[in-house]
């Protein structure tokens, strides 16, 4: 009977791994508006940055931190697959995602070291306004 | 001066319950989507626990049986053994999450490995345990936590709308749109305030210090100034989130963003101490789970117990918060993020509050066990309003975390 129960235990957990997730317009709205606070605070945090008023250690560490969120989005959102009605606005997000984990690896030593480079908001700008298109049109 | 370090339980007590891991990063949250509207949650959450650590201490006092002596007393032992486990699963759940953060905390200050941190963080808590008697450990975490007050100045100097604030302090039914992430955040919010390991650590401390009926002046003047303490920080919190990340549409879900809210008016040196503040309230917050575990336990058992006596003198205490750390760093090895961690600890916290805040209520007001110390009609009832609500929103509180996965906006 344990052996029973463990095999059909072990089989759901199996099944539930590699299926992959449905994502409906309501799961992809709440992928947007993470993605686009993400960018939103990279900004602000650069800004900050910008002004001198962060310590490297915190600099490096927060922008880490910001980076693998964007990176744990980027992974979710590749294994899953979009309800039939979302699928451009799903492969135009998973792009912008990818784009702005992009952004936050690269800028993470570079803004360390070098306060100043501001200019790496530019680009987050338009990631951010990307997504809030999509958003719209969702 | 004797009195006004005795203070530091109380604000110790506050600010490890009030001002850990997860109520830093909720109510930021809160914040960041319901502007000021959640202030009332704080400020119902503050009357709340000073009631009942009021009482708890009255109780330990006077009837010289601090929390899980009660609940084993008035529950019996089967629920009362369901009550221990529960309590003590949550305690070993939020330590964990709180090692988290004091890793991430120092990492963020010295850049060094988050793992190495860990266990260095641990093993510092431990010796640190070992070394210090429960009125140094106290004195240690409650002062060093008011460097947490620079969330406060930093909220402030961002110049609030006042008005917006006055107007949050009256509870609302409901905010336009989203009435499920809002009784989240406000059911989240009142239970982060109310933790069971408040009572448990502020009760035993009543204890460990001696007091004696003549202290029941203190007992009040103690659990209310720590208390408005911690509900001012937390203020400054919610103040932050809504100041900051409303406007930019940041919904803040890390340690280091809540944390660079409370440096943002300033400059380097306003980082620091938020970092600090920080690392001290969540370090007071481990050590507050960890030793709750062991005087729960020891207390449910009859075992003796007491970090002001000889670590050999009570070796069963000893034992159970030092495994309750070990076991806590097992988890936090583990990979988990210490936030899912300490969600989950918030809103299961809520599920099993009623269990330990009605056989507190009994007690007090019980004339047998407290004499002429026992429960004015006031405070009955005033303490059964609260119960009453504390048992509502035990009941919402899966069902919300359900229907928003987690407060997911």
């Amino acid at each position: 009977m344990l052996r029973l129960l463990a095999t059909v235990a072990i089989a759901i957990l199996l099944c539930g791994c590699s299926r992959q997730k449905i994502v409906s317009p309501d799961d992809l709205r709440s992928d947007l508006t993470a993605a686009i606070s993400l960018a939103s605070e990279t900004e602000t945090f650069i800004n900050y940055v910008g002004q001198q008023r962060a310590t490297s250690n915190f600099t490096e560490g927060h922008l880490a931190y910001l980076a693998q969120t964007a990176r744990q989005s980027a992974k979710e959102l590749h294994s899953s697959t979009p309800v039939g009605s979302i699928a451009q606005q799903f492969s135009a997000t998973q792009k912008a995602i990818d784009a702005l984990a992009y952004q936050l690896a690269t800028m993470r030593y570079q803004l360390a070291r070098s306060p100043s480079a501001a200019d790496s908001t530019r680009n987050l700008g338009g990631i951010r306004q990307t997504l809030q298109q999509i958003k719209a049109s969702l | 001066m004797k009195k006004l370090l005795g203070i530091t339980l109380g604000i110790m007590t506050a600010l490890g319950g009030f001002v850990d891991l997860g109520q830093i990063v909720f109510t930021t949250q809160a914040g960041a989507l319901f502007a000021y509207g959640l202030l009332w949650t704080i400020v119902l959450g503050s009357v709340a626990i000073i009631v009942y650590m009021e009482m708890c201490g009255r109780v330990a006092v006077v009837a010289k049986e601090p929390v899980f002596a009660v609940v084993r007393s008035r529950l019996g032992f089967r629920l009362g053994l369901v009550t221990l486990i529960a309590s003590n699963l949550l305690n070993l759940i939020t330590c964990a999450a709180e090692l988290g953060g004091i890793a991430i905390i120092l990492h963020l200050l010295t850049g060094w490995p988050e793992k190495a941190l860990l266990a260095g963080g641990a093993f510092a808590l431990a010796a640190l345990l070992l070394l210090l008697q429960f009125e140094w450990i106290e004195r240690t975490f409650g002062l060093s936590g008011l460097l947490m007050i620079v969330f406060a100045v930093s909220a402030v100097a961002l110049h609030p709308d006042w008005r917006g604030f006055a107007q949050g302090l009256l509870p609302k039914a409901s905010s336009a749109g989203r009435p499920a992430l809002y009784w989240y955040f406000a059911v989240g919010i009142f239970s982060a305030m109310l933790m069971e390991y408040e009572v448990h650590f502020y009760s035993s401390g009543a204890i460990e210090e001696d007091w004696t009926p003549r202290d029941l002046g203190e007992n009040f003047m103690v659990a209310s100034l720590g208390s408005i303490l911690g509900s001012l920080l937390t203020a400054g919190l919610l103040v932050l989130g809504a100041i900051i990340f409303l406007p930019r549409h940041i919904f803040p879900d890390l340690l280091s963003t809540a944390i660079f809210a409370g440096a943002f008016p300033f400059a380097q040196k306003a980082l620091l101490l938020s970092l600090l503040g920080t690392l001290a309230c969540i370090a007071g917050a481990a050590v507050e789970t960890a030793l709750s575990g062991a005087y729960n336990l020891c207390q449910f058992f009859n075992f003796e117990w007491g970090k002001s006596r000889r670590a050999r003198e009570v070796p069963i205490y000893t034992l159970s918060w030092l495994v309750m750390l070990a076991l806590a760093l097992l988890i936090a090895f583990t990979g988990l993020r210490p936030l899912q961690l300490v969600n989950v600890s918030i809103i299961f916290g809520m599920v099993i509050m009623p269990l330990t805040y009605y056989p507190i209520l009994r007690v007090a007001a019980d004339r047998n066990v407290m004499g002429k110390h026992v429960n004015s009609r006031f405070d009955t009832v005033i303490g059964t309003v609260f119960l009453v609500l504390i048992t509502l929103a035990a009941a919402a509180a899966i069902p919300l975390m359900v229907v928003t996965h987690f407060g997911k906006p």
